[in-house]
């Protein structure tokens, strides 16, 4: 199993990625990570059993564009063997930036609602 | 007694009751020694000749009220061969007066159904023999963290969005996909069997999200897509300098699926080498790497699938029989697609919306030639076929319903599309009728008389129905004594 951890991009802050629908799939995917740190899937699962909104679920390509986004910034490593699934997990050393940046989203979508 | 922390709560003072029905002290001394380190232990002698229960008469209000007393976390109800039904009268009774008490079953020899009554029946999970503290202990561990209230897996809004996506009406269908719940509460190994594009996968993935292991690593693997030469290491790993190439050590599928689930589809591809490392790996919950000589454990439960005819496989020699018999401690059979007529439009249907949505594209249903079309279809690649179809079919259309025309299918064999509802009937019931009264003469080895006595027929009917098909009885006759030699 290769780990294929590119930290070559930062993730963007909650106020430029919420209006993106990407952005709101990759804060889903963190959330579950954060809660769950021992999971492990492939985008099918991860559409199937991570993200509970039926919308998102259905939309394959915002999901895959979500998670390569998320690995390009090292939150989650990606797991790739001789078969062709790929693996994703949370990477564990970023947890507590995980943790900001989901804090930091929540914040802005409470303004938002005020 | 030791005591274990399991995610950061203390296990120690857990009481376990030991409920034996069992006359074999053989059975109830290994749970003792397996458990006693760990647990207080009660045990409740239900056997014949104890002063509780009489052979014939089992007080099971007297033993529920025991039980209470005692303040168990667990219960193992020990059971006997020839105890089956007494057995499970007392469970039914002890699950009623004690609906929250983990109920585990120990049971001698247990063929697959068996397992799936019992866990229908509310058991919390069983235990067969031969007993060993790495097959009890994980469990009974997994009951305890379960138990707490806090977490009910079954009250997760997830437990409803994954399994809506097993779509059908079907009753073969259904009979199986209800199983899954129960298979998710044990931890035995599951053989999912059905041709390709059936829902496997799908199934398997249900079965680890509703299942303790629900947030633990779901890991799948299509063993015939790895190279055979590479299938090993990609399942256990390997050591740095294991082999030429290999300038770091790897984790492997196994390791990564630790305390999680790992889904073996096409598990009649994984070389015999292979099969060999993962049959001891079922065994012991202990493997290698390559160029290792450290022995690795983990905790994971396995999940495999096949397309084949698994019967076939062993016999051929491409499964391992013995490694056939431990992956099939439950099995779950998945019906093709052109087997659930009924589910066709509806799993279209199911498509349609979903694709729609994720094009934007406000698409209303099908036309009546549209759905005959998809009806009529023998669907070799089952529902994933279903699914690309429908998928291009909403790609390419531009207008508010999917016509014919815009569903392109393989060519079919037979002219089954052009036909009427009531053509494809009368076509499918007379194939059945000749069919059925073939095989029935057959059985019968030429007898008229005997076979319309099985079929529930006068001779004479019968003999009207062997005429309208133009079914040789002579030459059946014939061909049975070639085949006997009588």
């Amino acid at each position: 199993m290769s780990l294929a951890s590119s930290y070559t991009g930062k993730f963007e802050r909650p106020s430029e990625s919420m209006a993106d629908e990407k952005g709101k799939v990759a804060y889903r995917i963190l959330a579950y990570l954060l809660e769950n740190p021992n999971a492990q899937d492939t985008i099918e699962g991860i559409i199937e059993w991570w993200l509970l909104d039926r919308l998102t679920r259905s939309n394959i390509t915002t999901v895959k564009e979500s998670l390569e986004k998320l690995v390009a910034a090292g939150l989650i490593l990606e797991n790739r063997g001789e078969g062709p699934r790929i693996y994703y997990k949370i990477n564990r050393r970023k947890v507590k930036e995980i943790s900001s940046l989901l804090h930091a989203q929540k914040g802005t979508s409470d303004a938002k609602g005020k | 007694m030791r005591s274990i922390v399991i995610n950061d709560r203390s296990v120690a003072s857990a009481t376990v009751v030991l409920l034996n029905l069992n006359p074999s002290d053989q059975v109830r001394t290994t749970l003792e020694e397996i458990l006693t380190p760990f647990f207080k232990l009660k045990a409740i002698d239900c056997t014949p000749g104890a002063n509780l229960n009489p052979r014939n008469s089992f007080d099971s209000t007297n033993i529920s009220r025991l039980i209470s007393l005692a303040n168990p976390a667990i219960v193992l109800l020990v059971s006997a061969p020839n105890l089956t039904t007494q057995t499970r009268e007392l469970f039914e009774v002890m699950h009623k007066d004690l609906p929250t008490m983990p109920i585990m079953v120990l049971i001698e020899t247990c063929e697959p159904h068996e397992m799936l009554v019992w866990l229908k029946l509310g058991a919390a999970d069983f235990l067969t023999v031969p007993l060993r503290a790495i097959d009890v202990l994980p469990r009974v561990w997994r009951l305890l963290e379960i138990s707490n209230p806090e977490v009910d897996i079954r009250q997760l809004p997830i437990v409803n969005e994954g399994i809506g996506d097993l779509v059908g009406e079907n009753q073969k269908f259904l009979q199986e996909i209800e199983k899954i719940p129960s298979i998710a509460q044990c931890e035995a190994s599951v053989l999912i069997a059905g041709e390709t594009g059936t829902g496997k996968e799908l199934c398997a993935r249900a079965i680890h999200y509703l299942s303790r292991r629900t947030r633990e690593p779901f890991i799948p693997v299509n063993c015939g897509a790895i190279p055979a030469d590479l299938v090993e290491n990609e399942l256990f790993g390997h050591e740095s300098g294991a082999f030429t190439g290999a300038k770091s050590s790897r984790t492997g599928l196994v390791q990564e699926a630790d305390h999680g689930t790992l889904f073996l589809d096409e598990i009649d591809c994984l070389p015999l080498l292979a099969q060999v490392k993962l049959l001891r790996f079922l065994q012991e919950k202990e493997f290698r790497a390559l160029g290792s000589t450290k022995i690795s454990k983990a905790d994971v439960r396995i999940v495999a699938a096949t397309n084949a005819d698994c019967q076939e496989a062993v016999k051929s020699g491409k499964l391992r029989r013995d490694l056939y018999y431990r992956l099939n401690v439950i099995p779950l059979t998945l019906p093709a697609l052109r087997d659930r007529g009924e589910d066709v439009l509806l799993l279209a249907r199911h498509f349609l919306m979903k694709h729609a949505t994720q094009l934007n594209k406000r698409i209303a249903g099908f036309s009546c030639s549209a759905m005959r079309k998809l009806y009529f279809y023998e669907w070799p690649g089952n529902v994933r076929e279903l699914e690309h179809i429908v998928m291009r079919a909403v790609v390419l259309s531009n207008q508010p319903v999917i016509r014919a025309d815009d569903i392109t299918l393989e060519e079919q064999k037979h002219p089954a599309l052009t036909e009427s509802f009531q053509e494809a009937k009368g076509r499918i019931v007379e194939e059945f009728e000749r069919t059925y009264i073939r095989s029935l003469l057959i059985n019968c080895r030429g007898n008229i008389s005997e076979a319309a006595r099985r079929a529930g027929k006068n001779r004479r009917a019968f003999w009207e129905l062997i005429r309208k098909h133009q079914i040789s009885v002579k030459s059946l006759r014939s061909s049975i004594s070639l085949r006997t030699g009588s």
